[in-house]
């Protein structure tokens, strides 16, 4: 049988389940892990036993599955449901606790997951871009430059060199703006005199694409030498323990080809059409069900990339 | 030249400047109770890689020039409030700048103590197990559950005699359940909860600094001796000889996650097994360098002095980490 951890309101889980059923498989999904009427249980010690995934999960008098029944898990939801009338304090320790359960527990499952989503990722669910460089320069990606500073002298002559703008991207959150007027340029150098701000280079439309496994799966139509980068993404991919990553990339020039601008470890689906969203779902239930070649990236990984994280730090 | 990110109002970040300067190892201080304000930085990525400058109240250094870095990372509530912005400003404003500092130290080819990504694993005992078994130390007999009757299950095989604390890196005290707090099994529902065995034994902490080991008894009859005195109870320290293999798998833990300080909390029961509870990435050292007079903080400060020996082979081995098989996994 297989487990989907997220709604079926979710268009993912719901094509995920539907393709998996119409290939014949039991398929059950969990939403708001870990409370009544879920029922969870796992045991271990030493010897050996954590990876034997010793494990029962189910849904009290409708089904119930020992680790070693479920062939394969896809995670797109850890999310807590927060009971109503906890205080926020409670609220936040219980959230900590399931999370911290469910890592653990995922870790441990002996079939499929996809994403078996490593510790440092899953306790920064979308890391700064700059979290990724290391790993995309492993792999052979190419970036666009970026700067964090508050050196005002500094950032005018950043402004000097990128007379075609420029992009302000706030460390925190997914905000982007762009900066090319005076006046945008006097803002972010208001922000610049209480904390250093992050510039990147300014760049044109982008192409988004889905890693899955080995597949990847363009939205759209895509020029030939985006394509080019597809081994290079795949190898990113599996580096950094993700075998569902949604990545964009932007053209610096035909000389020098396409720079990846986004990386989005929780693929957000509805950004793809339906051609693409279909080629995603199969290529998840291939994943899943063992019919692609790689079944599961962490397959390749240890426990050590899953704590720290396979890119280098130069 | 050593980048220490902390504030002299905490006692660990002092000691270790304290210890930096009695060395005659140069260092800066990052005073993150104020930075940014007072500091001006400039860092920029090309190719992936930064360099750039850090000036502070009269010093400037240059990131190449940096053989370490020793980060605290402090909580929220330490920074000094930034006049003339409100609260919530001036907290978006410290937690802009240390985004940036964590981008910056997480991505240095320089000694860093520690990278934030290996402490991640912290926040999930039961992760951390999966690690602690990988190289080769054991848990006890554990069991999460939202299961009541799994519970009492548990409790009962254990001889009742079983202790509960926290599945995740929010600080809890380590308690043994007593016959009153059974009823509260049924509040399990709400959500998991973690119960061991009772382990029997004298605690050990192992300070791990790169290839170094600084083990620490604990004689106390406090189930959590951090808490002695809470209970009335005593708690004394002394330095501890561990058996090769296990200062060798403690010294494989801290690679494994990364983290080239570490405290890793072991007990050893009465007939020697050893059982490990978890791996702390940023430990207040100072109470068993006090207690014990072991050179820790020494050890430190000559792990950020000297120069990383062979970066390459170390990424290289990572590398292959990255693509090892674990059978299970």
């Amino acid at each position: 049988m297989y487990l989907i951890l997220g709604s079926e309101t979710d268009p993912c889980c719901a094509q995920v389940s539907l393709e998996l059923k119409t290939r014949g498989y039991e398929v059950h999904f969990m939403d708001g892990l870990f409370s009544e009427p879920q029922r969870f249980m796992w045991r271990f010690a030493g010897g050996g036993s954590l990876r034997k995934g010793n494990s029962r999960v189910g849904v009290r008098g409708e089904w119930e599955a020992g680790s070693s029944d479920i062939a394969g898990v896809l995670v797109r939801d850890m999310g807590y449901r927060a009971m109503h009338d906890w205080s926020e304090k409670d609220g936040q320790y219980m959230s900590a606790e399931m999370m911290a359960a469910l890592l653990g527990w995922v870790w441990s499952m002996p079939g499929t997951v996809v994403n078996r989503i490593p510790a440092w990722l899953f306790y920064r669910p979308r890391p700064s871009f700059l979290f990724w460089m290391p790993f995309l320069r492993d792999a052979g990606l190419q970036t666009f430059s970026r700067v964090i500073s508050n050196d005002m002298g500094r950032l005018k002559d950043w402004r000097v060199s990128h007379p075609e703008g420029t992009v302000f991207t706030p460390m925190l959150g997914d905000s982007h703006f762009q900066v090319q007027t005076d006046a945008e340029w006097n803002g972010v150098l208001r922000v610049a005199n209480h904390t250093p701000i992050q510039l990147e280079e300014a760049h044109g439309e982008t192409l988004i694409a889905c890693v899955v496994g080995e597949s990847v799966v363009w939205e759209g139509d895509v020029p030939e030498h985006a394509r080019a980068t597809e081994p290079a993404l795949i190898r990113f991919a599996q580096a950094a323990g993700l075998s569902f990553v949604q990545i964009a990339v932007a053209e610096q020039s035909q000389e020098a080809g396409y720079a990846v601008v986004e990386v989005e470890p929780y693929a957000n689906f509805a950004r793809f059409g339906i051609k693409a969203q279909k080629l995603i779902v199969d290529a998840l239930v291939d994943l899943l069900t063992g019919a692609s070649a790689n079944t599961d990236a962490h397959e390749n990984m240890s426990v050590e990339t899953a704590a720290i994280g396979g890119g280098s730090a130069r | 030249m050593i980048l220490v990110c902390g504030g002299l109002a905490d006692t660990v970040t002092e000691l270790v400047c304290s210890r930096l300067e009695a060395c005659g190892y140069a260092y800066r201080l990052l005073d993150q109770s104020r930075f940014p304000a007072g500091f001006t930085v400039h860092w920029e990525w090309i190719g992936g890689r930064a360099r750039g400058t850090i000036n502070g109240p009269g010093w400037s250094l240059d990131l190449d020039e940096l053989t370490g870095v020793y980060a605290r990372y402090l909580p929220q509530d330490t920074r000094m409030p930034i006049a003339g912005v409100s609260e919530e400003m001036w907290q978006g404003i410290y937690a802009e700048a240390e985004a940036g500092l964590v981008a910056l130290f997480d991505g240095l080819p320089c000694t860093v103590v520690n990278r934030t990504h290996g402490g991640m694993s912290n926040h999930s005992k039961p992760f951390q197990a999966l690690v602690i078994e990988e190289c080769g130390l054991k848990s006890p007999e554990t069991l999460v559950t939202n299961d009541p009757a799994e519970a009492i299950s548990f409790f009962e095989e254990n001889k009742r005699d079983v202790i509960y604390k926290s599945l995740s890196g929010i600080r809890s005290i380590v308690r043994r359940i007593s016959r009153e707090q059974q009823d509260r099994f049924q509040l399990l529902q709400h959500g998991p909860a973690q119960f061991q065995r009772f382990v029997p034994g004298d605690n050990v902490r192992v300070h791990v600094v790169g290839d170094r080991v600084f083990p620490t008894r604990v004689r106390s009859e406090a189930v959590d001796y951090r808490y002695a005195r809470l209970e009335g109870q005593e708690c004394n320290m002394s330095a501890e000889v561990l058996a090769p293999e296990v200062e060798e798998a403690c010294i494989r833990l801290a690679r494994r996650l990364d983290l080239l300080f570490a405290g890793i909390d072991l007990k050893i029961t009465p007939d020697g097994e050893v059982f490990c509870f978890e791996v702390n990435p940023s430990p207040g050292f100072t109470f068993y360098e006090l207690g014990t007079g072991q050179p820790i903080s020494a050890a430190l400060a000559d792990l950020l002095h000297a120069a990383p020996s062979d970066l390459d082979a170390a990424n290289s081995q990572r590398q292959h980490a990255a693509a090892l098989s674990v059978p299970g996994l």
